[in-house]
């Protein structure tokens, strides 16, 4: 096979920084996935939260017993037919439009790896994997039921990168969300930004934000699959950027002591266990050099959430591919940054999108 | 990279995680949210009709345009299709009067929808 020209891959061209659908008709099957998931999921994420925590704790005052395992949450909240067309609703569009993004550039699998391939080889910017790599467990799991997740097939993240404009609802077109957490990540309080590396970086949307605030920097975006970086690379060398990827699990990273004055992390937290959230943290402060900030975007915690919201993320836990989000929550993520040796700087923001943790390595 | 080898590695990084394994959702599995799971499937092929739908409409749409604008249209000229800024708010409004015009009755009865926006509906919930 020769040369692969972008131009002439992806016949419908771009939409915003990702490719565009292979098909007319495969964008306007997601163009209504996108919508419905609006309109019938997140307009009603409010009252089908209350009402399952409404029936929850009605069930709790008649037995004495919360019911706190998924089976049993399941047995009391699916009688209400409201809340087992939500969850089945969602489970189909969630199932439906992964389906449809592999089928669409599956029409162009060789071809797409063959980009991917020759892209290895080239830059702005690099990036390095292992393709004798062997996955924990724990990060072979179906994330957001993505078959495959996010190591197990060589164009995961190219159906990632499609997905994730559908699960973010439009709000995160053109990179639109991840640059603007980019734009808000804290520096170190001296000010001086060499090296920048976002760990857990997926598909390098934010680490091309962060390479676009800080231009004169190193920027690194690290992640445990080689999918990700791979094509976070090809995606990034489309938009002209100089960033370095490299495969590398947040936990274990090849880079020295002291090396980083920001390391960031956007929506890793809750892909994780809480063993690997600490050995994460640790890496983080022995990669930073002293004064060195690390950055922490991910959700609330559960206890700033109310009984409906933490319901909603338990079946998101069970029937979504979040198994690691309810020990996220839960976990007191700040004592965690605090007992690695961070000074937080700030706490739970709350709302993601506001603020993000943030911890100071101690000069 | 790392001087183990990919075995040691990842025995390494797997330590005190056995239990992962029995996490609710590791397993993808097959849910299925009402008693009788026919009704499942039932909303699983209402859902996809709709999606198959909205495709013959959002051509329909595109073929008009094309042939108001251009005074033709081939298969290649919707392929290549890319709508104005205007065409594609029409489109995404006529889209959202659909589906809501459709599913409407899905949620009755349980007080009005919150804003159908994955920020304010997820990122901001309390």
């Amino acid at each position: 096979m020769g040369h692969i020209d972008t131009k002439s891959l992806l016949t419908r061209g771009f939409n915003g920084n990702s490719p565009e659908l292979l098909k007319r008709a495969d964008e306007a099957y997601c163009d209504f996935v996108s919508d419905a998931r609006n309109i019938l999921m997140y307009a009603q994420f409010q009252n089908i939260g209350q009402l399952g925590a409404g029936e929850l704790d009605a069930a709790a005052k008649a037995t004495g017993n919360l019911p706190n395992s998924p089976e049993a949450i399941k047995g009391v909240v699916m009688k209400v037919p409201e809340i087992a067309t939500y969850f089945r609703v969602k489970r189909t569009l969630q199932e439906s439009y992964w389906q449809r993004i592999a089928e669409s550039y599956g029409m162009k699998a060789s071809e797409f790896e063959q980009a991917l391939n020759e892209a290895d080889k080239t830059g702005p910017g690099s990036v390095t994997w292992d393709p004798n790599f062997v996955y924990p467990a724990y990060a072979t799991v179906d994330i957001h039921i993505q078959p495959g997740g996010y190591t197990g097939k060589t164009l995961g993240a190219l159906t990632y990168d499609y997905g994730t404009k559908i699960f973010f609802g439009g709000a995160g077109d053109a990179d639109s969300l991840h640059h603007s957490m980019a734009d808000k990540t804290a520096t170190p309080k001296d000010g001086v930004v060499k090296r920048v590396m976002e760990v857990g970086c997926s598909i390098g949307q934010m680490a091309c934000g962060l390479k676009k605030r800080f231009p004169d920097a190193e920027v690194w975006g690290t992640d445990i699959g080689a999918p990700m970086v791979r094509y976070a690379h090809w995606r990034t060398i489309q938009q002209g950027l100089d960033v370095h990827y490299a495969q590398m699990p947040a936990e274990d990273l090849d880079f020295p002591d002291n090396h980083f004055d920001v390391v960031t992390a956007h929506l890793l937290f809750h892909e994780i266990p809480v063993p690997v959230i600490k050995r994460v943290l640790n890496e983080a402060k022995r990669v930073l050099r002293p004064g060195g900030v690390f950055v922490l975007w991910d959700f609330f915690s559960a206890k700033n959430r109310s009984g409906g919201t933490n319901f909603m993320g338990l079946m998101d836990a069970c029937d979504n591919g979040e198994p690691y989000a309810p020990g996220f929550v839960t976990c007191d993520v700040e004592a965690l940054m605090e007992q690695a040796g961070f000074t937080l700087r700030s706490h739970d923001p709350q709302e993601l999108g506001r603020a993000g943790r943030v911890g100071d390595k101690p000069v | 990279m790392s001087k183990q080898t990919p075995d040691e590695r990842a025995k390494k990084l797997s330590e005190g995680l056995d239990y992962v394994k029995e996490l609710p959702g590791f397993e993808r599995g097959h849910p299925h949210y009402f008693k009788d799971p026919m009704i499942d499937h039932l909303l699983e092929i209402v859902l996809q009709l709709g999606a198959e739908m909205w495709i013959i409409r959002d051509r329909q749409m595109v073929t008009e345009y094309l042939l108001a604008t251009e005074g033709k249209v081939t298969p290649e000229m919707i392929e290549a299709f890319k709508p104005t800024p205007e065409f594609r708010e029409k489109m995404k409004e006529e889209r959202r009067t659909y589906t809501r015009r459709v599913y409407q009755s899905l949620y009755e009865g349980i007080g009005p929808a919150g804003e159908a926006a994955f920020v304010s509906g997820v990122l901001k919930a309390r």
